[in-house]
């Protein structure tokens, strides 16, 4: 028996082993399978969820409508995004959600949201995909016939990014020229000419200079530069030049200033574009003027349905957890009060669901700042660093360069992530950054109220 | 089971009394998870110890940051270190559990700290306030939760009782 237990010990320290590289980098990921027991958990602790079938107050809110301000922000949201668009493409598209894993660590796919026939594949095939005057990466039809109907009946269009590598095939390589923006540049320096290619996940940025001449210019003190794609025969005869591929980023030696690899990194993070927009097949494509209408409202009030906060987690501390019962709940969902959007869905099962502020330490968002005066809009990308008694805590990850006056005054709104959480809905006007930190000051966001509602979508989750 | 299953219900009602405590003392709650990692090293045989550190773990995760494996971490290296010094302490006297529970809340609270929140603190914000709570109520709460334990194995004492003498 002693023998036994003296063996039990050794299991619980293997136990102990297997569970730290899960515990230690993700301590906050959740595990697989663990989602009926979490709400198994929650039925017990909470037994008035016994009778939710019964009991519940929830339902489809069909009439919601905006009041005037928000109306006026979503108006100004909508119109800075018209301003970023290519005068020269054919049609802009709403963006579904970023996804996959490419060069440089960034997701290499998109989903857009546009209905597609095997007759549009032949000129959709390969077709540019822009976001103002950035070249952002190709149209991809798949092979598989199951893969294409299922796109299809979606109604979704794939985007592969230029940093996407497909396993046991060539590297898309692209032809750019980099000029130094830098305010004592002369137009008679000479330019840096590259070949660039996706870069590998684990490298630091998504796209890897092949070849570059003069090898070894200095980036550093003469720039930043900026590369745009230049002619190429051989490498994209049908790409116009001109299209801007992103910012160099040099390793170098401190002391000597010797480059050891050129990387270049995009002006647009996947995960922070709402809008693209489709370069060429003008004939084609729906007519300009249904592309200007669509674009006039692309951002459409989403479904909501009621749903009620059962528990909340004990105020004051360093974390926040809101237990909600509603109809038709799925993880990934926006909780919204009003035109603000207050967190996500972590996890749903059986009309019950566990939901998390947008700051939960962790998570990346997407936002879209309308800066104000000027009538841009900046897409941004956010870590949640949890919240305090005042404010809910953010970290910028992108863009990696800020300039004066960055974020000082504005709006927040949401980016895109799936069709449960869609762009367009007000985080907050109350902000304020200290560096890289941004914090979320709005009281509301912080204490939320009995009765929410839910984004809502029919059908499965996308 | 049905015994495992009604110990996890009674964690599980103790865990939303923790909650209940933790929201009205901010800051000044016992870590009774502390409690139950001394209570399953000092008084119970590894055999049983799982009965108790499971459900524990579970109930953590649904109610505090952190998965099920950073919960079960953070037990089993209590429990584990406990486990290895047992033989060289005298574990029945009140004091040695004090001093292990302050150890061990202290130890907790800093690792959800650096691993859980940004700003240096615990999320449950415990404070050192909270770690001698912990240590001066950790003695009564083992006391307690002898009666609770049921048909669980225990361990041999250090200082032998007079049922545990040889005959």
């Amino acid at each position: 028996m002693r023998r036994l237990e003296g063996r039990l010990l050794k299991v619980y320290a293997l136990l102990f082993l297997v569970c730290l590289p899960f515990a230690l980098p993700h301590p906050s990921r959740r595990l697989p399978g663990m989602v009926p027991i979490l709400a198994l958990e929650h039925i017990l602790f909470h037994p008035s969820l016994w009778f939710s079938a019964v009991s519940a107050d929830t339902g489809a809110l069909e009439d919601w409508q905006p009041e005037s301000r928000e109306k006026r922000a979503l108006l100004n949201l909508e119109r800075g995004l018209q301003q970023e668009a290519n005068p020269q493409a054919s049609e802009p598209l709403k963006v579904r959600r970023a996804y996959g894993m490419g060069g440089g660590g960034w997701p290499d796919h998109l989903l857009l949201e546009r209905g597609w026939s095997d007759e549009d594949s032949v000129w959709l095939e390969g077709c540019p995909v822009v976001r103002g005057q950035d070249l952002v990466g190709f149209v991809h039809v798949p092979r598989g016939r199951r893969e294409r109907s299922e796109l299809q009946k979606r109604g979704l269009l794939q985007v592969q990014l230029l940093n996407h590598r497909a396993p046991g095939s060539k590297i898309r390589r692209f032809a750019g020229m980099a000029r130094s923006l830098h305010p004592k540049a002369r137009k008679s320096d000479r330019p840096i000419r590259l070949v660039l290619g996706a870069s590998h996940p684990k490298d630091p940025f998504p796209l890897h200079s092949l070849r570059s001449s003069p090898e070894q210019a200095d980036t550093r003190s003469r720039g930043p530069f900026l590369v745009q794609l230049m002619e190429s025969r051989e490498l994209h005869p049908s790409l116009p030049d001109g299209l801007v591929l992103g910012w160099i980023r040099d390793e170098v030696y401190a002391r000597e200033g010797c480059v050891l690899s050129r990387w270049v990194l995009p002006r647009w993070h996947p995960a922070s574009l709402v809008q693209v927009e489709l370069l060429g097949g003008h004939d084609k494509s729906p007519a300009r003027g249904s592309a200007g209408t669509q674009a006039r409202h692309p951002w459409p009030a989403p479904k909501r349905s009621k749903a009620r906060v059962v528990w909340r987690s004990p105020g004051g501390l360093g974390y926040r957890r809101y237990l909600i019962q509603g109809n038709g709940l799925r993880a990934g969902m926006a909780i919204l009060d009003g035109a603000y959007c207050l967190g996500r869905i972590e996890w749903a099962q059986g009309g019950i669901a566990l939901a998390v502020p947008l700051s939960r330490r962790g998570s990346v968002l997407p936002m879209l700042w309308w800066r104000g005066p000027d009538r841009k809009v900046e897409a941004l990308v956010l870590e949640g660093l949890g919240s305090n008694r005042q404010a809910d805590r953010f970290r910028l990850l992108h863009p990696t360069v800020l300039d004066r006056g960055f974020l000082d005054q504005g709006l927040l709104f949401s980016g895109t992530m799936g069709s449960d959480y869609p762009a367009g809905l007000l985080i907050t006007g109350l902000f304020r950054r200290r560096g890289r930190i941004l914090e979320l000051e709005d009281a509301s966001l912080l204490d939320w109220p009995d009765m929410i509602e839910v984004s809502h979508t029919e059908g499965p989750s996308r | 089971m049905i015994g495992f299953l009604l110990r996890s219900l009674g964690l599980l009602y103790l865990s939303g009394a923790e909650l209940l405590v933790v929201e009205r003392t901010h800051g000044l709650a016992p870590d009774l998870s502390v409690a139950w990692v001394c209570f399953a090293a000092l008084r119970l045989q590894p055999s049983s110890a799982w009965q108790i550190l499971l459900p524990v773990a579970l109930v953590r995760t649904a109610f505090f940051p952190g998965n099920l494996a950073f919960h079960l971490v953070f037990l089993l290296a209590g429990y584990l270190l406990l486990m290895s010094i047992r033989g060289f302490i005298v574990s029945e006297r009140w004091q040695t559990q004090m001093v292990l529970a302050f150890l061990m809340a202290l130890a907790f609270g800093t690792g959800r700290a650096l691993l859980l929140s940004e700003d240096f603190l615990d999320p449950m914000r415990s404070s050192w306030g909270a770690w001698f709570l912990t240590a001066l109520t950790t003695p009564g709460l083992i006391l307690l939760a002898e009666p609770l334990a049921g048909r669980l194995r225990r361990a041999p004492t250090s200082v032998l009782l007079s049922e545990e003498l040889p005959s």
